[in-house]
């Protein structure tokens, strides 16, 4: 039996910024500095259904809401 | 539900330039407002009171939130942060599988990861961290409608 596919590695440059993933969240289609940044981002590249995330600072170890 | 632990390739955060991959539990997650459904990437945190979600989700959903009730957060270092609250429909899965129940939230306006917390997530599940293997397990409890 195959293994799931396991996500994509957020690289590091992608750190403080938001995210639009595949509909399977399996690969980053868009990044953007806003949500509307990513999502048009990605649907420049063909996917207009994403899931939103934004990914905390690279350097810095994350424990919650970020104040 | 089965869903990898996501890996993210990040810097030693005292200031080192080495580059390693960590894991956090985050899952997806569908937010249903009044003008559409948006599906964000949530954090399980367990040590979470409440569920918080980014405020672009009340712009593009047409959620209403209450002005006149916001919620205090404190959290590591003492730092308190005011939310707004709304209610939402939260949804997860798909087809014959899918689960979906209404919970109050907290907005907040910063750029935040969604945290799925206690109240209006953690409660609807048992939850199985496996740490060894990096994929967290979901199964809904007798709170959630069937």
């Amino acid at each position: 039996m195959s293994e799931p596919r396991l996500p994509q590695i957020v690289p590091v440059d992608c750190a403080g910024k938001w995210l639009a993933w595949t509909a399977d969240a399996l690969s980053i289609a868009g990044v953007g500095d806003t949500p509307a940044e990513a999502k048009a981002a990605a649907k420049r590249a063909g996917v207009t259904e994403t899931v939103i995330e934004w990914v905390p600072p690279a350097d810095e170890s994350f424990i919650g809401v970020r104040a | 539900m089965k869903y990898p632990y996501r890996r993210y390739a990040v810097l030693r955060s005292d200031g080192g330039t080495e580059v390693r991959t960590i894991y956090r539990p985050l899952v997806p997650v569908r937010i249903v407002g009044s003008s559409g459904t948006v599906e964000v990437l949530g954090l399980l945190d367990t040590g979470a009171d409440t569920t918080i979600l980014p405020w672009f989700l009340v712009q593009e959903l047409g959620i209403s939130v209450a002005s006149d009730n916001r919620w205090r957060l404190r959290g590591v270092g003492n730092q308190v942060v005011s939310v707004s609250s709304g209610r939402v429909e939260l949804q997860m899965g798909r087809g014959r599988s899918s689960l979906h129940w209404s919970a109050e939230v907290g907005f907040i306006q910063e750029r935040t990861v969604a945290v799925l917390g206690h109240a209006g997530f953690l409660e609807h599940f048992r939850v199985v961290f496996d740490g060894l293997r990096h994929e967290v397990t979901l199964q809904p409890n007798t709170s959630l409608p069937r």
